[in-house]
């Protein structure tokens, strides 16, 4: 600011053009005569009228302004031309006989900027000279600011705009526009601090996220693009929450700035079976209500932010529950709580556990819970974003295939390829396989279309070896009103205390003239089973019991056990053609 | 904004109280409290017996003295928190990272 002001100071005085309005001829001369010498430069004008057309014409730097004039007097004039030279800044001088304070004070109040009475000193004049410079110097300066400050907030806010247009892309998922789901995105600006994802695992399991990072604006923008990319991308290959958090929490600590993190819920749901995993990271509790409304579980924040603390001390934990039909999840960020209304009063949790007793559909709760806020937060300024999500568990709904599944074509020509993974009882503790296994066969081969088949192929496979072989659990368990729940516990209560056992999975792939052989082999070092009942297993198919190996039945072209049932051999045979 | 900070006697501890309003306003003041052209500290106490009012710049900014006090969880002192504060740590289950009293 001063430098600039020095700028147009420096630059002054032989360029500037003053206007001297008298309707006497001797007075304009004298002023011109000692103005010229200063270096201004000088146009003339005898009455009001003229001054006007003057100006009209070109624009002063300063203007002289007798009172009393013909035509049109000093005031007059003036008023007319700070009209017409709207937001140009020019000072205007008056230079007048009168030393009426009345008359003094309407110079002022008709634009003008400064008086002096005749006669006058030239040392006065002078100051005041200087001091009307001065005054329009820091006027251009800061109009010039003004110009650049708006191009900038015009340029930026164009930015802004295309950015937020991209989030929206990103954020707007098929996933969430389906009946069981409800959702709400509310930022406070024009770009979001909050996100909520949506994608569905190859198995069907629908998976979201509700985030919320800390700040707003661009940062938290470019952050959401991150964890959308690795959410998605993870939740499509089959990894599960286990390990799609250790994943994000690694990009964010290598991301975010020390003082920024992602606050975070992860809701996994299989809506067949209504085997649910939450998991809560910094947001407030997630809620989870049953369908008739007489019970709500809240489910803490247990786990530290993303991108706090560094991958290798970072400790997550996830949460099983058991859904039954019409039970709802329900997750959301602090700005949901904490929206204050005029008087500063919180939304807070007894609005919401309110609402959870209340009967009702999902969709009318839902829609009652916006028309609540909107209703509380009256005319107040939102100060935070807001996001809500909402997921009914619902059997007859099942989720589309991952949009990210690859139609088509098999990536690469059929290859010769294999693998073995051998798993210890600690690495069965700390995640699934098969979306790894996934992974490894994708560079191989680029499965496309593959791709579904084969993880519910391998998906059914592991599972009857980790739970019936090396867990000894029986399918029957799932039978009873809480089944699911029930074997689910049972399952990671032994699984803790697993030890000493293995788990192997061999993949074998060979290329044919057009198409492929893979052969899955997975073996473990549990309880076999008598492979009698197989057949018989088979045709008296209860809804739950050896649905599975049905399932792995009709997408293999083979499905044979050994080693008394320890270890079972799928052969999947695929062609460039029929597929 | 008013912080005030002293140091203790033996000069292992510097003893920061925060104003009523801990947010994105205190941000400059308290970076100056501990980062200024004082020596560096073992343990870092934040006094919050006047604060009612935290928001999540204010954890980001705790995070930040964290690290410059070391990184350890026993470096960085949470005293006084009202029971609002308290609940806002412990969702962000800040109690993994430093201490809370």
């Amino acid at each position: 600011m001063v430098a600039v002001l020095q700028d147009v100071m420096d630059v002054i005085p032989h360029r500037i053009k003053c206007l001297v309005v008298d309707d006497e001829a001797v007075n304009r001369m004298v002023l011109a005569a000692m103005l010229r010498s200063q270096g201004f430069e000088i146009f003339e004008a005898a009455d009001g009228e003229q001054a006007c057309e003057a100006c009209q014409n070109e624009t002063p730097a300063l203007i002289f302004m007798d009172i009393m004039m013909p035509t049109m007097d000093g005031f007059e004039a003036t008023r007319r031309i700070k009209e017409l030279l709207g937001e140009t800044f020019v000072p205007v001088i008056f230079l007048t006989a009168i030393s009426d304070e009345v008359q003094l004070r309407r110079c002022i109040e008709v634009g003008g900027n400064d008086f002096l009475t005749k006669p006058y000193s030239r040392t006065l004049l002078q100051a005041k000279i200087d001091a009307a410079l001065r005054m329009r110097s820091m006027h251009l300066a800061l109009a010039r600011q003004r110009d650049e400050l708006s191009d900038y907030q015009g340029r930026q806010q164009r930015d802004l705009e295309v950015a937020k247009r991209i989030l929206d892309n990103v954020a707007t998922a098929d996933e969430l526009a389906v009946p069981n789901v409800r959702s709400l995105l509310q930022p406070m600006d024009l770009l979001n601090g909050d996100i909520i994802l949506a994608a569905n695992r190859p198995t069907g399991e629908q998976c979201f996220l509700v985030g919320d990072f800390t700040g707003h604006g661009l940062p938290a923008a470019i952050g959401a693009m991150t964890v959308h990319g690795v959410f998605i991308s993870m939740v499509n290959k089959g990894f599960g929450i286990d390990d799609i958090v250790p994943e994000l929490n690694r990009k964010m600590c290598a991301l975010l700035p020390v003082d920024r993190f992602l606050s975070a819920a992860i809701i996994e749901i299989a809506q067949d079976t209504g085997m649910a995993k939450v998991w809560n990271g910094g947001l407030p509790d997630i809620i989870v209500r049953s369908a008739d409304g007489t019970s709500v579980s809240r489910f803490r924040s247990i786990n530290l932010p993303l991108g706090i603390v560094s991958p290798e001390r970072y400790r997550s934990q996830s949460v099983s529950v058991a859904l039954r039909p019409g039970d709802e999840v329900w997750a959301y960020s602090d700005g949901l709580v904490e929206a204050h209304n005029p008087q500063a009063e919180l939304f807070g949790n007894a609005r919401l556990d309110d609402l959870m007793a209340e009967l009702g559909s999902t969709d009318d709760r839902f829609d009652r819970l916006l028309a609540r806020l909107t209703q509380h937060v009256q005319t107040a300024p939102q100060s935070d974003d807001i996001s809500i999500l909402c997921v009914r568990c619902d059997p007859q709904f099942h989720p589309a295939p991952d949009r990210d599944a690859p139609a088509g074509q098999v990536g690469k020509p059929p290859g010769q390829w294999g693998f073995l993974i051998t798993l210890d009882a600690a690495a069965l503790k700390k995640s699934e396989p098969v979306a790894t296994v996934m992974q490894v066969m994708d560079t191989a081969q680029g499965l496309g279309p593959l791709r579904t088949p084969l993880f519910m192929v391998l998906t059914e496979l592991f599972s009857n070896a980790l739970e019936h072989g090396l867990l000894g659990l029986d399918s029957e368990m799932k039978q009873g009103p809480n089944g699911f729940a029930e074997y689910y516990e049972t399952r990671q209560q032994r699984l803790e205390k697993l030890e000493g056992a293995q788990l192997s999975i061999e993949c074998r792939h060979v290329g044919t003239s057009d198409g492929g052989e893979l052969t899955i082999s997975i073996s473990h070092t549990g309880e076999g089973f008598d492979l009698s009942q197989l057949p018989t297993n088979l045709e008296h198919n209860v809804q739950f019991k050896g649905r599975g190996i049905r399932l792995v039945r009709s997408l293999c072209d083979a499905l044979d056990y050994f080693d008394e049932g320890r270890k079972a051999v799928a052969i999947y045979r695929w062609s460039l053609t029929s597929r | 904004m008013s912080i005030t900070s002293s140091a203790s006697v033996d000069g292992k501890t510097l003893h920061i109280r925060m104003g009523q309003r801990f947010d994105f306003s205190a941000h400059s003041a308290l970076r100056a409290a501990y980062a200024g052209d004082r020596p560096r500290f073992d343990t870092y106490i934040i006094d919050l017996r006047e604060t009612t009012y935290m928001d999540s710049s204010a954890l980001g900014m705790l995070l930040q003295l964290k690290e410059f006090a070391g990184g350890t969880t026993r470096s960085l002192q949470i005293k006084n928190s009202n029971a609002s504060i308290r609940e806002i740590l412990s969702v962000a289950n800040f109690d993994q990272l430093m201490q809370i009293d």
